[in-house]
């Protein structure tokens, strides 16, 4: 087997690597030949996924699509309730500013599922960046931002048809039409069904793997031109049903004290409302931007139906923002404005088992927040050297005047080499009950500040506000490989915090959320490095390995975040013939896990801390030809190597009647195969 | 444990190299050519248009840079030479430092593809 490895390495070595770099020293290598290129016109490091490389991940929605990135992570914390959440920099996806076209969305509630019910079929292009973004979109996003864009140009096709289906019972449709009124006002409607019929339970538990699915999603928009202004209208909404628990039950009673008759439920619906308008006057530098968003948001849960621990939330979001560009001289630009929010959230959490009853077993609580604030950014670019210099102040009704600065730098050394450095101030008011819904689908103990003390708390939840300092450097090195532009880019992030918010699931029997503050918050750190390139014509391969360390004060010491690789390796391999076949080969190593503490029954040991999960891989392949009367099919496999995580609900001895799905960290269903068409009429 | 990773690694590197060895790419051959020259064009459209018109047997590499206006490529001298590259690339088109593209071929061109900026009637 060494031989086998030190064979390979000779042959990648001694090919003719290098050969081409030094008669290219002059020239600019751009990487656009790939399906995931690079975006270095802004002042930080930023990664555009187009239409092309969500194709690759067939199903269905965005946050499923986010499979190939290396830097954005998905993972289901529970073994119910199918809600996949987004991950960077080894830093759960409530730090992630997620925006539609640079304005806000997917916030509040809505961060746990909202990306899992926008249709990546729609999507045109996602730009994924690192550290904190502009503080011309608030003091939010202290990992990163993740900015979408549904198809909305003069290109797109007048008819979309997309349909999908695969063996484990799911079914997608999706549907966009554009109507050109004239060459400048266009309207979009968007119209999508997805669902899980069939019951799966693939790793025998006695659970379903996905739960049965019911989603719609409804929206349009309209986008127009003037002479002088430019802007868009629009409204989604979307509505999204979960029937999970026991197989056999399914569709049965809700009241139930049998584990084996376990049960979960939700009901969630969302409603947004937009408006952007740009001013562009005829004369000067400067331009007018004004966003406008409204939106309803409304979750009804049944985590538990053997505590009838029952969730409800309702929420209402009204915000906006104004801004103005302006530049002063040649080199120096400038950025103002002011922006406001109110929000109203109602919630009600029953059914908790709390380790000191004080005030009953029911909270019902709102966070009615008022913010404004206004923010300036100086940008200074010339030729090599770009720089971003912004601070906002903002005021809260619940906590007061606060300040957040934020740097952006960028130096192209010469026309082959970028280096970035950032660093900034980051925070979020915290949803704890909407953001760690799959934590509660258990038996385990409530432990919180918002159950004790109820009402009477001065911070929503009786905890604070969750800060924090992020700041990282990148590198990114554009070269000629085998006769082809290759990229390889090198991330080093940090976050640093100075109050956050965790939940502690380190013993069995309880979940505490805790606010940590000072050195306890801990801090996490993480290596992304990236290298494409195209070994032959037609051919590109994509090799990414990320590393994180997440550390805060978790049980009586600082440790690892439970259930995160450290190590992540990615390889994707996509090949295309003369006429139009493509395939794709997606391979993922998913490094161990540190498990928390797990009780001592079914004959079980009882595990300590420190055992970790095993390694696991992950291949996804796909088959796809595009016809030229604008039809194209795909065929493909997920989870070819079948693996299964065989255990990741947790039932108590009988007797107890209680269950646990927190130690989910593998897939429950295993292979999965899957076929589909896209149709477009222009 | 630490074995099947290793396994894991292994196979997905013989796969490679081996991919790579079927395409051609780590044999050294001796009749290989690196060259480049200039090839005029204006967008994505004349970008597939040049690169796929040299995709053929005999060239192992096609690569153009539409901010350089430069064409990069890795041919076998036994089946071509460099004359021969600058016509396959006006055939399409594209006129090259070399060989002007025809005018009729020039002129069924798509719009975004004119990129002959002194001759604006078209």
């Amino acid at each position: 087997m060494v031989r086998i490895i030190v064979c390979s390495g000779i042959l990648l070595l001694g090919s003719p690597l290098f050969a081409q770099i030094d008669t290219l020293k002059t020239v600019e290598i751009s990487t656009e030949q790939s399906s995931q290129k690079y975006d270095t016109d802004g002042a930080r490091l930023s990664t555009t996924i187009t239409e092309n490389e969500f194709k690759k991940a067939a199903c269905c929605t965005l946050s499923e699509s986010f499979e190939l990135s290396n830097t954005v992570e998905v993972s289901n914390k529970d073994g119910i309730s199918g809600i996949r959440q987004v991950e960077m920099l080894g830093l759960s996806g409530k730090y992630v500013l997620m925006t539609q076209k640079n304005m806000p969305n997917l916030n509040g509630i809505a961060q746990l599922n909202g990306l899992s019910n926008i249709p990546g079929a729609f999507v045109a292009n996602v730009n994924i960046a690192k550290g904190n973004g502009s503080t011309t979109l608030g003091f939010e996003g202290l990992t990163g931002g993740i900015d979408y864009d549904l198809k909305s140009s003069a290109k797109d096709p007048r008819l979309f048809l997309n349909g999908y289906q695969n063996n484990q019972g799911r079914s997608e449709v999706n549907l966009m039409l554009k109507n050109e009124i004239n060459p400048n006002l266009r309207n979009f409607t968007y119209l999508h069904g997805g669902t899980q019929w069939i019951t799966t339970d693939m790793n025998r538990d006695g659970y379903t793997d996905m739960p049965i699915t019911d989603r719609i999603y409804l929206g349009n928009q309209t986008h127009f031109q003037t002479k002088n202004t430019e802007g868009m209208i629009g409204a989604t909404f979307w509505n999204d049903k979960k029937l999970g628990g026991a197989t056999n039950e399914i569709g049965g009673s809700e009241i139930t004290t049998n584990p084996s008759n376990f049960l979960f439920k939700s009901n969630e619906q969302r409603l947004d409302v937009f408006a952007k308008l740009g001013i562009i006057p005829d004369e000067g530098e400067t331009t007018f931007g004004n966003i406008l968003n409204l939106s309803h948001h409304r979750m009804n849960y049944n985590l538990n139906s053997l505590l009838g621990r029952l969730y409800a939330a309702d929420e209402m979001r009204l915000s906006y923002s104004g801004l103005m560009q302006t530049e002063i001289t040649e080199i120096w630009g400038l950025k103002t404005g002011v922006s406001f929010l109110a929000s109203q959230l109602e919630e009600t959490l029953m059914g908790n088992r709390e380790s000191i009853p004080v005030l009953g077993q029911t909270y019902t609580g709102n966070v009615n927040e008022l913010q404004f604030g206004g923010f300036a950014e100086a940008v200074y670019a010339t030729e090599s050297l770009k720089m971003v210099f912004g601070a906002r102040v903002d005021h809260s009704n619940y906590y007061g005047w606060f300040f957040t600065p934020r740097t952006h730098l960028k130096w192209d050394i010469n026309r082959n080499n970028s280096l970035f450095f950032q660093g900034g101030y980051g925070r979020r008011q915290a949803y704890v009950i909407a953001e760690n819904i799959p934590l509660l689908i258990n038996n385990r103990i409530l432990e919180a500040p918002f159950l004790r003390e109820n009402n009477g708390n001065l911070y929503p939840y009786g905890l604070g506000q969750e800060r924090g300092w992020n700041y990282g450097v990148s590198y990114l090195k554009r070269l000629m490989f085998w006769g082809y532009p290759s990229s390889i880019s090198v991330d080093v992030f940090r976050n640093q915090f100075d109050s956050r918010i965790v939940v502690d699931q380190e013993s069995f029997e309880m979940v505490k959320f805790v606010h940590l503050k000072g050195a306890d918050a801990g801090f996490s750190e993480s290596i992304h490095t990236e290298w494409s390139f195209m070994p032959a014509m037609r051919f590109e391969v994509r090799l990414a390995y990320r590393y994180v360390n997440n550390i805060q004060q978790l049980g009586d010491r600082m440790q690892l975040t439970p259930l995160l690789s450290r190590h992540r390796g990615l390889a994707t391999l996509t090949y295309k013939t003369r006429n139009k076949w493509y395939f794709d080969l997606v391979g993922s190593l998913n490094g161990p896990k540190r498990v928390f503490e797990l009780p001592g029954v079914r004959g079980i040991p009882a595990t300590t801390n420190g055992t970790e999960t095993p390694t696991y891989a992950l291949f996804n392949a796909q088959i796809r030809k595009t016809f030229p009367f604008g039809l194209e099919l795909y065929i493909g496999a997920e989870n070819l190597g079948n693996f299964r995580q065989m255990d990741p609900i947790f039932t108590y001895p009988s007797g107890s009647n209680a269950i646990d799905a927190s130690y989910s960290w593998g897939p429950a269903n295993g292979r999965m195969f899957y076929f589909g068409f896209r149709y477009e009429l222009n | 444990m630490k074995k099947r990773i290793k396994n894991i690694i292994t196979l997905v590197l013989s796969i490679l190299t081996l991919s790579l060895n079927s395409c051609g790419l780590l044999q050294g051959n001796k009749n290989k050519v690196n060259t480049s020259f200039t090839v005029y064009g204006s967008c994505e459209m004349c970008k597939e248009r040049i690169e796929s018109s040299l995709d053929r047997k005999g060239i192992q590499t096609a690569y153009w840079s539409q901010e350089d206006q430069k064409l990069f490529v890795t041919y076998n001298s036994e089946l071509f030479t460099e004359e021969q590259l600058h016509n396959i690339v006006a055939m399409v088109g594209h006129d090259t430092d070399k060989v002007k593209a025809d005018d009729i071929v020039y002129q069924n061109l798509p719009g975004c593809c004119h990129y002959r900026k002194d001759e604006t009637k078209w």
